[in-house]
Formats: C-alpha cells, sequence, structure tokens
C-alpha cells in the first residue's frame, strides 16, 4: 500500500491540515504573510462595519440614559423652572471655564515650549468601523491606514484623552490596541485641573504606575503619605510612549481606598477613562507631518 | 448547498459581529462578554448541510474570525511590525474540531428546535475554544502574549459561549425559517462516500 493508494483529495485535506497546524505555531516574525489575506477580507468588510457603527454609539447612550417614570413627569415639570435657573447658573460657570480653559492653553504652549518638543503633527479624525470580537481582542479597528500616513506605534486619542496605540496598519485600516487592555501598564502624574507649570517643571507631583483592569479602569498603588483625593485626573508621563501622547489625560480618580495587601503603607487608587473607550465612534490621531506636507488642523 | 447564499449570509454576520457585537456587549467584572454571532450562523448550517459541505463551511468561517476577530496582544512589542498578532490557525482548527462535535451530536437532537441550536452553539464553541486556547497557551512558551492566562481566558470564553448560545436560541426562531433560500440537502439522505 504505497503513497499512490491515498486518494488525491484525502492527501490534500490532510496537507491543508498540517499547514494549519504549522501556521497556527509560526512564530510572529514569520506570520507577515497574514496580512496579504487580511487585506482584502478586512477591505470587503468595512463599508458594512462602517455602517453600522453608529448604531453601537446611539444604542450605548440610550441604554445609558436613565428611564424616566411617567407619573413622575408632573413633578418633573415642575422642576423644569428651578433647573433654567441652574441653567443660568451653568452659563456663569461656562464663561469662568472658557477663561480657565485658555488660561490652560497657554500653560501647555508654555510647557512645550520649555521642554523643547513642539509638535510637528497634524491631527486627522478617524471613524472607528470596527471592534475587535474575541475575548483577547481589545482593539479598534479605524478607517485609515498607512496610505495615509498612519504607522504603528502612533497615540491614538480622544481630544485630550487617551485612547491607545497604533498596533497594526495595512494600506487602508489600521488597529488600535485600547490602553485599557488587559497586561497595559502605563506611568502617570496625578494632577489638579489647574497644577501649575512650575510645579510640573520642578517634578511636584505623584506618580504612579497604572495597570488596566478591566474594559474602562485602572488601578494603581501608591504611599499612604502621598496626597491624592478622588476626582483628581491622571495625565500619561512614559517615556515609552511617543511625545505626542505625553501629558494626554488618562482618566480621573473614582476611589481612593487602603491596598488590601499593605493597608497601612499603601493606598489603592481606581481610575476610570472619562468614556468608554470601546464604543467610540471617531478618534484623533497625530500624524507626523513629513516634507512637502502643510501644517493641517483638524 | 448554496454557497452563494452562504456567502452572502456569512459577509452580513461578519459585519454585524465586528460592527454590532459592541452593543451586545456584557460587562462582567474586569471582562467584556460578547455573543459569537459567527458560531450560531456555523453551528445553523453544520445541523442542516452533509459532512464535507459543512467541513468546508466551518473552515472558511474559522479562517474568517482568523482574519477579523482583531489579533492577540504580543508581550513583546516589534516597532516595526506592531505589537498585534494575528495567526491563521488557531479559530480555523478550533472551527474544524467544533464541525467535528456538530458531526456527531446533530443526529442526536430535534434539529429544527431553537434551543437545540443554543445548546450545540455552547458545545461546538466550547470545543472552538480549547483549540484556540490550548494553540495560544503552548505558544507562550517561545512567543508570549500580553497577559495570557489559560484558566482566564476559558472562563471568560465560556460565559461567552453562555450568551452566545441564549442569542443563538433566539436567532435560531429566524434562521430555521431562513433555511429554505439554503437549498440544504439532508445529511441523512447523502450517500456514504465511498474511497
Amino acid at each position: 500500500m504505497g503513497l499512490s493508494a491515498i486518494p488525491s483529495r484525502r492527501l490534500t485535506l490532510w496537507l491543508l491540515f498540517l499547514l494549519l497546524v504549522i501556521s497556527a505555531f509560526l512564530h510572529h516574525r514569520f506570520t507577515g504573510y497574514t496580512r496579504l489575506l487580511q487585506a482584502p477580507v478586512e477591505f470587503a468588510l468595512t463599508p458594512a462595519t462602517h455602517g453600522l457603527r453608529p448604531l453601537v454609539e446611539k444604542a450605548r447612550l440610550r441604554v445609558d440614559a436613565s428611564p424616566v417614570d411617567a407619573n413622575e413627569a408632573a413633578q418633573l415639570w415642575d422642576q423644569v423652572q428651578l433647573q433654567k435657573n441652574l441653567l443660568l447658573r451653568q452659563r456663569v460657570r461656562l464663561a469662568e471655564l472658557q477663561a480657565e480653559n485658555s488660561q490652560l492653553r497657554f500653560l501647555r504652549s508654555q510647557l512645550e515650549r520649555e521642554l523643547g518638543k513642539a509638535r510637528a503633527n497634524r491631527i486627522v479624525v478617524l471613524s472607528v468601523v470596527a471592534a475587535g470580537y474575541q475575548p483577547a481582542s481589545h482593539t479598534l479597528k479605524v478607517n485609515m491606514g498607512s496610505r495615509r500616513g498612519v504607522t504603528v506605534g502612533l497615540p491614538v486619542m480622544d481630544g485630550p484623552r487617551l485612547v491607545g496605540k497604533v498596533e497594526r496598519v495595512s494600506a487602508m485600516n489600521a488597529w488600535v490596541r485600547l490602553i485599557t487592555a488587559p497586561g497595559v501598564k502605563v506611568d502617570a502624574i496625578i494632577t489638579d485641573a489647574m497644577t501649575p507649570i512650575d510645579q510640573l517643571l520642578r517634578g511636584q507631583f505623584v506618580g504612579c504606575q497604572l495597570d488596566a483592569a478591566g474594559p474602562d479602569r485602572f488601578v494603581s498603588t501608591i504611599a499612604k503619605n502621598k496626597p491624592v483625593r478622588v476626582g483628581q485626573y491622571l495625565r500619561l508621563i512614559d517615556r515609552n510612549w511617543p511625545d505626542a501622547a505625553q501629558g494626554l489625560l488618562l482618566g480621573r480618580i473614582e476611589k481612593v481606598e487602603d491596598d488590601p495587601d499593605a493597608p497601612l503603607l499603601r493606598r489603592r487608587i481606581v481610575v476610570e477613562t472619562f468614556k468608554s473607550l470601546r464604543y467610540l465612534d471617531r478618534v484623533d490621531l497625530p500624524v507626523p507631518i513629513t516634507d512637502g506636507q502643510g501644517r493641517g488642523e483638524r | 448547498m448554496n454557497w452563494v447564499v452562504f456567502a452572502i449570509f456569512t459577509y452580513i454576520i461578519m459585519a454585524l459581529q465586528q460592527g454590532l457585537a459592541p452593543m451586545l456587549d456584557l460587562q462582567v467584572g474586569r471582562e467584556v462578554i460578547t455573543p459569537q454571532l459567527v458560531l450560531v450562523l456555523a453551528v445553523f448550517v453544520g445541523l442542516f448541510t452533509p459532512r464535507h459541505a459543512m467541513l468546508g463551511a466551518w473552515f472558511i468561517i474559522g479562517l474568517l474570525v482568523d482574519l477579523t476577530h482583531g489579533g492577540f496582544a504580543l508581550q513583546a512589542s516589534d516597532p516595526a511590525r506592531g505589537g498585534q498578532l494575528t495567526l491563521i490557525g488557531p479559530y480555523t482548527l478550533g472551527y474544524l474540531a467544533g464541525g467535528l462535535v456538530i458531526g456527531q451530536l446533530r443526529s442526536m437532537v430535534y434539529r429544527r428546535h431553537p434551543v437545540s441550536m443554543g445548546f450545540l452553539v455552547v458545545v461546538c464553541g466550547l470545543a472552538v475554544e480549547l483549540v484556540v486556547v490550548f494553540i495560544m497557551t503552548v505558544r507562550q512558551t517561545y512567543d508570549p502574549l500580553m497577559s495570557w492566562s489559560a484558566w482566564n481566558q476559558l472562563a471568560v470564553r465560556g460565559l461567552c459561549l453562555l450568551y452566545s448560545g441564549a442569542i443563538g436560541t433566539i436567532l435560531a426562531v429566524g434562521l430555521i425559517r431562513l433555511a429554505p433560500l439554503f437549498h440544504f440537502t439532508d445529511a441523512k439522505r447523502q450517500t456514504p462516500r465511498v474511497y
């Protein structure tokens, strides 16, 4: 009974199976060929998934909104006048915040000058077309790739908030690993909304290492004598991340408690992101300006 | 089976999986539980298709999942290639294993009952996930992934499967009505292949 006795179809199937086994165990250095197959599949799927993505955002908003009891409608109506007054107060507060905002912009530009790292980037807005759907995939797929200057390692933002880092790029799409993906560790500093620039430059801030601990959550432990309170912001200061990501907001401290492992020595802080990163509809990307490109705006 | 209809349905389900699955997410502790709509389609096809066509369909679906699921996070990030690992094999082999399981089990269940489909989604999905977790755990020895824990993955994937089973039971009501579009040939009437 020789090889010729084996039907060619069965032989092909066994060879295919063998190839799959080899492919499954290949070291990541030798898996570049997968992009050849992946690119057309993504190209075909992107138009359909892109169209569906806004539905996710809308549905999410609907779920997040608290339901209104019909019986309470009359009482709510009575509260409208009160709300009007509050709105007037909010308007005043808004004017204050605008003033504060302009001050922050000034401080930011001052910080950039001090560090001597002016950012030669243009911000492009990307649409999120899909999210990774297996438990080990904490990624977002965006609708621009290497043809538009997107490269591996670029930080991805949502306004002043850090979303993640570009981890893979094809011609038309890029995959972003979320900052909250399991195993991610980043260095950050704890600041108030109005931390003076000179304090930051003199190193007068509390630093910590954040561990991703859930879909939109980080945890960290710090020494008990460090001044930390709920509501403070965390900003990325991590040399493993590009310059464009430094100083971006990671989240807000939601809980400060004694560290269960060393309650007398350390405190544990729980930080939550400002938005649920997995459900973002659009993200921003600072694409470095190369020679021949002008500085663009959003 | 009408392969054109299968291709159209696969495209729609893949698009729904990628685009709409986050809408159905459940957060359990630190993990996000996402239903596997693609697995539901695979089980639906597996229930009514002859063995060879069924394995072909599961192979195609597994390959597509390998290419689109979003990749695994590598521990050692390569600046040139990034830290994401896309492999052809884990899900393809997993789905082939799932196809073999459904091939054995489908004669024991009442195929046109939605609960049968939900049950098979869980059981076949378990075969798929066991293969995937086994492969990725073996790979840990020479190409480690970021924060990979086999037990944690099995637990999360198990919850995903239970959720997928529930969704599959609901979807089965509609899918079974659409079965005539696929022109399924009854698997029982197929004559055995003689080599």
